[in-house]
C-alpha cells in the first residue's frame, strides 16, 4: 500500500487514498434435510482513488503483483482524467487507529461439522408439519477487514464480523402456495449462533407461512395503518434514508433538496443515522477515512442534515457526517447510509392498535425490501403477512402484499410514534446503489400512518 | 493462471472429481449527473472451486490468486467437502464439457475502450438530453464497458474458454414545467459500444420527462393495461425465471411443479430460451459448467414444455441438462434462463392503444422484483404511465399499484401482444394488453 501511495504521489496529484480490503463469506444452505450448498468466499485486493487537477479517479485490481498495482495507480490518473467534474473535498479529522467488531468467537475456526448440523437441526424443525413443502435454512458468516491509507496521513484498519441464519418456508394446500422467509444477524461472533434458539426460530417461519397460506388478500387502496418496527426500517430506508443521501440531494435526484429547516414530517418524528448503535450493522469509519459520526437528519419533524461524504458535504455546505462507504475494494466510495432509524416516541402498541381502530397492522416480517424513487418522492416496499385492526383490536391475518406512496405525505401523516424501537441488519443482503452492496441496519418503534396506498384484493 | 494444473492440486488434495472456473474481467464506468462525476476501472480474476470427495460437496472461491491464496483454497475445498454429509442425490459434474460456436460475443473496441473513449460516448449522450427538451437536464447516469473471460475445466473434460463483451447504460432525466417536476430513465445493453442506442434512449428520455411533471392519480378500480416492453419483460423475469428452474421445482417452491405439458399461460404467448444470439448481452458459448449453449421452447402457446436445468438438477432426474447453470465464482449453479424471448405479436401499439376504452398504459414500475413467484402474487408500482380513454391518451398518471394473481393475468387476460419488441437484459417481450386488471390508486 505505501509503494502505491508514493507511486501515485510521483505522478502528481493533489491526494490519494490506497486502500485494500482482506473479506471472508461462508455459507451453508440445507434444504429438506440434504445440505445443498456449503461454500466460502476469499477475496483480498487493493483500490486507488487519486485527486488529479481537482478530479476523482478510481482503480482497482486484485492482482497483487508490485507492476499490476502500479498500472492501477497510472489507471487512476487516466480515470480522473475523463472525468469533467472538479471537486473539493472537506477536511475531516485525520486518524490513525485499530478498530474491531466485538468477538467472542472466531466463527472460522468453528469446525465445518457444527456449522452443518446446527443448520440441519433448524431445518428439520421448520419441517415437521406436513403442510410445509419445501424447507431451507442459510447460515452466513462474514469477515471484512478495511485497510486505508491517505496522503494526508490518515493510517486506519477495522474489522467486523458477523453472523446469521435465514429461513424460507413454502406451505401448500389444494393447489395454493405460500412462501414466507425471515432472517436474523447480529455483529457477532459464532456466539450469537451457538448461544440461539433458532429451531423455535424455524419453526414460527413455517408456521406463519402455513397460516398465510389460508389467509386472503388485503383489501386494496388507500388505508391506515400501524407499520410494525421491521417495516418502519425499511419504509425509512427506502422512502427517506436514499432521499437524505447527499449526491442525490445535490444533482437534483432527491425531493428534499432545498428543504432544510423545513418542516417535513410530523412533530414525533425523528431520524438518525449512526454507525455503531446496537443492532446495526459496525461502521467506525467510512472507505474515506472519516469517522462516522452520530448524524441527526430530522429532528421533531424538521430536516437538520443530510448525508454527506468529503466532496458532498463541500458541495452542500455541510459537516462531514462519514457515509462515503464502497461495497469492496473494487468500487470508489459514493454516500450511502449506515443505520439509519427513527427514534422512540410515546405510545405503547396496544394504545396506538385502540386508537387505530380500523386498518391494518402492517409487519415486517417476510418482508422483501423495497424500492424507491427518490426524485419522485415515490416507494414501494413488501410487507409480510399482516393482521386486519377491527374495533381497535387484532384481527385475522392477511397475506403479505405491497404497500406504496409518497415520502413526505408519509412523513407528515406519522399520527402516533411507538416506544419500543428495535434495530437491525442482516448477513445476507444489503442495500444497493450505482451497482454497488453494502450492509446497512435500520428500524425503528411501532408507527402509525395516516394512509398508504396497499395493493390487495 | 493455468486452471488445469489447479484441477490436479485438487485431485492431489483427495477430491474424488473436481471443477475449476476462473473469471477474468475488465470494466470501465462513468458515472454522471449533467456531467461525468466519477470515473473508475477495475480489473479481478475470480477462482471457483468445486471438489467432491464421493457424494460430498463443497465450493470455494477466491479473489486471491496467489500461488499460496490458491492452494489455500484448493485445500478448503477438499476439506470442507470431506466434513460435510453426503448429499444422495449427488451424481457428478457435468461430462458434456463442450463450446458452442458462436461469432460475435466478443467486440475489440468494446474490450479495450478506455475511460477517455467512454468520456466522448458519454458527451454524446448528456447532449442529447440537452437538446431533446428545453425543460429537460441529465440528474444520473451510468455508462460501462466490460470485457470478460471464462475458463472452465473438470474431472471429465474442458478446459473451455468464452470471451465476451458488454456496453451498458441507465439514464434518468428531470423536468420542470410551470414549477411542477416530471423524471424518466431509460437503459440500453448490447455486446459492443458502437451498437449502444446511447443518443436515441437519452433524446427519447428527454422528450418524454416533462410529460410526467402533470402526472395525475387515478382512482381504484379495475382497467385495460398496456404493458410496456420493458415493464413486461421486467414482470416475466421476476416471476418465471425462478419458477422454471429445476432446483425450484425439485425443492417443492416453485407454483409449475406438475404442470409441464399443461396451458399455464395464454395461448398467445410463445416463449423461448434463448443462449446463442450473439445481439443479446447474456448470450455464451457454454453455460457456467462448460456445458454448450443451445435454444428451446419453453412455453409453446402457453403451453409449459420444459424446466431449466443444470447438471445437478438433470443428473437427478436422469435427463441431460438444458445448459442453464448460472453461478458467481464463489457458490454452486443452478439452473436459470439464459434469456426468455417472448413471441411478438401482429398489432402495433397504436392499435392497442386504439382498443382501449378506459386504461392506462405502464411505462415504468418500480417494486415488481418484490412480488412472490412462489405464490403467484404479482405487485408493482407504476411510477409512469399514459391514462387512455375511448382509444386515445389524454394524459399521464402515477403512483398506482398493480396486483394480482400472474398466472390468472397471464392466462386468462392477456388479449394482444405488439409487433414493437425490445431487448432487455435477461428477457426480450413486444408490449402486451391485459384485460380488466385492479389497480389500487386513491
Amino acid at each position: 500500500m505505501n509503494k502505491a501511495l508514493k507511486h501515485a504521489l510521483g505522478l502528481g496529484p493533489q491526494y490519494v487514498e490506497v486502500k485494500a480490503q482482506e473479506y471472508v463469506y461462508e455459507f451453508v444452505r440445507v434444504n429438506n434435510g440434504v445440505l445443498k450448498e456449503y461454500s466460502k468466499s476469499n477475496s483480498a485486493g487493493i483500490g486507488v482513488r487519486v485527486l488529479y487537477d481537482g478530479r476523482l479517479g478510481f482503480s482497482s485490481t486484485n492482482i497483487l503483483e508490485e507492476e499490476e498495482i502500479l498500472r492501477s495507480v497510472e489507471e487512476a490518473i487516466s480515470a480522473a482524467k475523463a472525468s469533467e467534474d472538479r471537486v473539493e473535498m472537506v477536511d475531516r479529522e485525520v486518524r490513525k487507529d485499530r478498530k474491531s467488531s466485538v468477538l467472542k468467537e472466531d466463527p472460522e475456526e468453528v469446525p465445518e461439522e457444527e456449522k452443518v448440523k446446527v443448520v440441519m437441526e433448524a431445518n428439520n424443525a421448520a419441517r415437521a408439519d406436513e403442510a410445509i413443502k419445501s424447507s431451507t435454512t442459510y447460515l452466513g458468516m462474514l469477515k471484512d477487514k478495511r485497510y486505508l491509507i491517505t496522503s494526508d496521513g490518515v493510517d486506519l484498519e477495522w474489522s467486523v464480523v458477523m453472523t446469521g441464519l435465514a429461513q424460507v418456508s413454502v406451505a401448500a394446500e389444494a393447489g395454493n402456495m405460500e412462501r414466507v422467509h425471515d432472517s436474523k444477524s447480529r455483529v457477532a461472533g459464532w456466539e450469537f449462533i451457538r448461544d440461539s434458539d433458532w429451531n423455535s426460530f424455524t419453526k414460527g417461519v413455517s408456521d406463519l407461512a402455513k397460516e398465510a397460506l389460508r389467509a386472503k388478500q388485503p383489501p386494496a387502496g388507500k388505508l391506515r395503518v400501524i407499520a410494525d418496527p421491521d417495516l418502519i426500517g425499511l419504509i425509512l430506508h427506502e422512502a427517506f434514508g436514499h432521499a437524505s443521501e447527499g449526491d442525490l440531494v445535490g444533482t437534483g435526484n432527491s425531493v428534499l433538496q432545498g428543504k432544510v429547516g423545513n418542516e417535513i414530517a410530523s412533530p414525533q418524528v425523528s431520524i438518525v443515522d449512526d454507525g455503531l448503535v446496537e443492532g446495526g450493522y459496525y461502521i467506525p469509519y467510512d472507505d474515506e477515512g472519516s469517522p462516522k459520526v452520530r448524524t441527526v437528519i430530522v429532528d421533531g419533524g424538521v430536516l437538520k442534515h443530510f448525508l454527506t461524504s468529503r466532496v458532498w458535504a463541500n458541495r452542500l455546505g455541510m459537516s462531514v457526517t462519514g457515509n462515503g462507504r464502497a461495497q469492496d475494494f473494487k468500487n470508489p466510495p459514493i454516500v450511502r447510509q449506515t443505520n439509519l432509524y427513527m427514534l422512540a416516541g410515546e405510545w405503547s402498541k396496544e394504545e396506538m392498535i385502540r386508537e387505530l381502530r380500523e386498518g391494518l397492522y402492517l409487519t415486517g416480517r417476510g418482508a422483501g425490501g423495497g424500492e424507491v424513487d427518490p426524485s419522485a418522492g415515490t416507494f414501494t416496499f413488501s410487507v409480510g403477512p399482516s393482521r386486519i385492526v377491527r374495533n381497535g383490536e387484532l384481527g385475522e391475518l392477511v397475506k403479505g402484499t405491497i404497500v406504496s406512496g409518497y415520502i413526505l405525505e408519509t412523513l407528515k401523516g406519522v399520527e402516533a410514534v411507538g416506544k419500543d424501537t428495535i434495530i437491525k441488519t442482516s448477513v445476507f443482503g444489503g442495500c444497493g446503489k450505482d451497482g454497488q452492496l453494502v450492509r446497512v441496519g435500520y428500524g425503528g418503534p411501532h408507527v402509525m400512518i395516516k394512509a398508504i396506498t396497499v395493493g390487495g384484493r | 493462471m493455468d486452471i488445469e494444473s489447479v484441477l490436479k492440486l485438487a485431485l492431489k488434495y483427495g477430491a474424488s472429481e473436481a471443477e475449476i472456473y476462473l473469471l477474468t474481467s475488465r470494466a470501465v464506468s462513468l458515472k454522471t449527473s449533467d456531467k461525468i462525476i466519477s470515473s473508475s476501472t477495475s480489473k479481478v480474476a475470480s477462482l471457483g472451486i468445486r471438489a467432491a470427495v464421493g457424494k460430498k460437496v463443497a465450493v470455494v472461491g477466491t479473489q486471491d490468486i496467489s500461488d499460496e491464496g490458491i492452494k489455500k483454497a484448493v485445500e478448503a475445498a477438499v476439506h470442507i467437502a470431506r466434513a460435510s454429509p453426503e448429499d444422495p442425490d449427488w451424481k457428478g459434474f457435468n461430462e458434456k464439457v463442450e463450446s458452442t460456436s458462436i461469432e460475435g460475443l466478443w467486440d475489440k473496441e468494446t474490450a479495450e475502450a478506455g475511460p477517455e473513449v467512454l468520456r466522448e460516448v458519454v458527451d454524446s449522450a448528456l447532449q442529447a438530453v440537452f437538446e431533446g427538451s428545453k425543460y429537460s437536464r441529465p440528474v444520473r447516469g451510468s455508462f460501462t464497458t466490460s470485457s470478460s473471460v471464462i475458463e472452465i475445466v473438470n474431472s471429465y473434460g474442458g478446459p473451455v474458454r468464452g470471451e465476451g463483451t458488454s456496453a451498458t447504460m441507465s439514464i434518468n432525466v428531470k423536468a420542470v414545467v410551470d414549477g411542477r417536476e416530471g423524471t424518466f430513465n431509460d437503459f440500453d445493453a448490447s455486446v459492443s459500444l458502437k451498437k449502444l442506442r446511447f443518443i436515441q434512449i437519452a433524446s427519447e428520455a428527454s422528450k418524454k420527462a416533462p410529460e410526467f411533471a402533470k402526472a395525475t392519480r387515478i382512482r381504484t378500480s379495475t382497467y385495460d393495461v398496456i404493458l410496456d416492453t420493458l415493464v413486461a419483460s421486467s414482470i416475466i423475469n421476476v416471476m418465471l425465471s425462478p419458477a422454471l428452474s429445476a432446483l425450484n421445482i425439485q425443492e417443492r417452491r416453485s407454483p409449475l411443479k406438475g404442470k409441464l405439458m399443461s396451458e399455464v399461460l395464454s395461448p398467445e404467448l410463445i416463449i423461448e430460451d434463448v443462449g446463442t444470439d450473439p445481439e443479446l448481452v447474456s448470450s455464451r458459448n457454454f453455460d457456467d459448467e462448460g456445458y454448450p449453449i443451445n435454444d428451446k421452447i419453453v412455453f409453446d402457446s402457453g403451453v409449459l414444455k420444459t424446466y431449466l436445468y443444470d447438471t445437478y438438477t438433470a443428473k437427478k432426474e436422469g435427463i441431460e441438462s438444458t445448459g442453464n447453470a448460472w453461478r458467481t465464482y464463489s457458490s454452486n449453479p443452478a439452473p436459470s434462463p439464459n434469456h426468455l424471448v417472448i413471441k411478438p405479436g401482429d398489432s402495433s401499439l397504436n392499435e392497442m392503444i386504439s382498443e382501449v376504452k378506459e386504461g392506462v398504459y405502464v411505462l415504468r414500475t418500480i417494486g415488481e422484483w418484490l412480488s412472490n413467484p412462489v405464490s403467484g402474487n404479482l405487485n408493482a408500482t407504476v411510477t409512469h404511465a399514459y391514462l387512455i380513454r375511448n382509444g386515445e391518451i389524454q394524459g399521464t398518471c402515477k403512483g398506482f399499484v398493480i396486483s394480482g394473481n400472474f398466472y390468472r393475468v397471464f392466462k386468462d387476460r392477456v388479449r394482444l401482444l405488439s409487433k414493437e419488441f425490445r431487448h432487455s437484459i435477461r428477457v426480450s417481450s413486444p408490449h402486451m394488453l391485459l384485460e380488466k386488471i385492479k389497480l389500487a390508486g386513491e
